[in-house]
């Protein structure tokens, strides 16, 4: 099977205080001081056949967003390396894909092309992106005025209908209401097929354990666990939730 | 290092078309003159230039009269002016699109140029009304501004880029960035022609990019010559080094962009 995304000994540092003024950047060059860093994620390898579908779960500050933001393009690995083939759909946090000051319909045409399509392929699916999100009325307003639960809907309906190969889905589903939710997931169930590949981050188990074949388990920017998805969340439930209950 | 990669920036060229026509209707919308601002612009600042250095001092300018070489100055070094000042800050302006979309940063220097087209049309237009009042014919020689702008564009590319990456670390460029150009704005014939500048020191002059670029241009719609080719290649030369060195430095600075603007 043919690799969809493979992750190699990746790390991501995150520099706390960066200066944003020459005065502040001088001593720091002068007496070569280093900037304190925060490793969001630590030596990270992964790999994601085409059709397979990975679940990431962890606590917070555990490096799942960060992971699905540099798979996703939006930012750079600090060391390391990563390949992706094929076209990258993200749903990460709310927003991600649109521009703010574009309309939701400006917007739709816009992560279309982002996808590499043409423009007459997302006319064709124009119509079904628009009723399957539910906000025909806000088509010409700025997305910068959508509430959280129409953006998600919006970028969902816009994600799911296009061209995609690889899904990156973060935690964004939660924000939409329990209908949503579950038209949602089975409209990914319904597109996912041999060749098509999912990675999910999410709190609620029952998501993963209905979508994902494939579980990692990340705390502290390091793969904890990684394996069948039953285990994987058994582990987890039985380490982090055993002292709550 | 990073090639270009044309088949990539392709791929975006419809989020530049939705940035550019952004950048054009919002600029006017909310000015209360709206689009007459592109001619009103360098109209004062020719009218301006043209009280002081063409009625006070009376600087000598050759053949061509003082307010038509003034006022097609402004219109040509404008141009490359007000892309390098809204591109320098189009990184920076825009960080909640450089934190939500992968895309190639360089999208948004290449709208912030593309922006100012239209205004430069339009004041292309008054300096036609302004030389048939001097009766200056043009010649097919001015189809020479076709390419020279091109030039020009890249190098308001390699400006902005240079500037816009380093704007996102240290905002002390947003300061710089006005004195710059006005500072560059007077080492440039834009006022004043070419021949006004002492011998000695043309050759100085020319290496100035934008020399070439303005004389090229100025001769092209007030003499209706060709661009002197001298300057014309130091120009291309100069630009074509600080565009590549520039794109490099865009493209090794654009990896911090998401986490630190």
């Amino acid at each position: 099977m043919e690799n969809a995304v493979v992750v190699n000994n990746l790390w991501k540092k995150y520099k706390i205080g960066q200066p944003k003024k020459l005065g502040d950047a001088l001593p720091l060059f002068f007496f070569r001081q280093k900037l304190k860093e925060f490793s969001a994620l630590k030596n990270i390898n992964l790999t994601i056949k085409k059709g397979e579908r990975l679940g990431i779960i962890g606590p917070n500050g555990s490096g799942k967003s960060t992971l699905l933001k540099i798979i996703s393009g939006v930012t750079a690995p600090s060391l390391g390396n990563f390949t992706v083939t094929g076209k990258v759909a993200a749903l990460l946090e709310v927003g991600t894909g649109f521009h703010p000051d574009f309309t939701g319909r400006e917007n739709i045409y816009l992560y279309g092309t982002v996808l590499g399509m043409k423009l007459n392929e997302i006319k064709q699916r124009f119509d079904e992106i628009v009723r399957f999100s539910g906000i025909r009325k806000f088509l010409d307003t700025p997305v910068k005025y959508y509430s959280s639960g129409m953006y998600v809907r919006l970028g969902f309906s816009v994600a799911v209908h296009l061209d995609w190969d690889i899904l990156l889905v973060d935690e964004v589903l939660a924000v939409g209401d329990a209908d949503f939710q579950k038209k949602c997931l089975s409209k990914i169930k319904q597109s996912l097929d041999s060749q098509k590949s999912l990675i999910l981050v999410s709190h609620n188990s029952e998501f993963i354990k209905s979508l994902c074949t494939k579980t990692v388990l990340l705390d502290k920017g390091r793969i904890e666990k990684q394996g069948k998805t039953e285990s994987v969340i058994n582990y987890y439930n039985a380490k982090y939730h055993a002292s709550i209950i | 290092m990073q090639a270009l990669d044309i088949g990539k920036l392709w791929r975006f060229r419809y989020l530049l078309l939705l940035l550019v026509w952004r950048d054009v209707k919002g600029r006017y919308k909310q000015a209360l003159f709206g689009f007459a601002w592109a001619i009103l612009t360098p109209t004062f600042q020719a009218l301006v230039f043209w009280l002081v250095f063409g009625a006070l001092f009376k600087i000598p300018t050759g053949k061509v009269p003082y307010l038509p070489l003034v006022f097609s100055g402004f219109i040509f070094w404008n141009f490359f002016s007000q892309s390098v000042s809204s591109a320098t800050l189009s990184i920076t302006g825009n960080s909640n699109l450089v934190t939500k979309i992968a895309f190639p940063k360089e999208i948004l220097i290449l709208s912030s140029i593309l922006g100012r087209i239209p205004d430069l049309v339009a004041s292309l237009a008054v300096l036609i009304i302004i030389l048939a009042f001097y009766h200056i014919g043009l010649s097919v020689h001015i189809l020479w501004v076709i390419p020279i702008l091109i030039i020009e564009m890249v190098m308001a590319l390699a400006v902005g880029m240079f500037l816009a990456s380093i704007n996102v670390y240290f905002r002390d460029i947003t300061a710089v960035v006005p004195i710059l150009l006005m500072a560059w704005l007077f080492l440039t014939p834009v006022i004043y022609p070419l021949e006004s500048i002492p011998q000695q020191y043309q050759l100085y002059a020319k290496l100035n990019p934008m020399t070439g670029i303005l004389e090229g241009l100025r001769n092209a719609v007030l003499i209706g010559a060709p661009p002197e080719r001298i300057s014309m290649l130091l120009s291309i030369t100069t630009t074509f080094i600080f565009v590549v060195f520039s794109y490099l430095l865009f493209k090794k600075l654009e990896k911090g962009f998401s986490d630190v603007v």
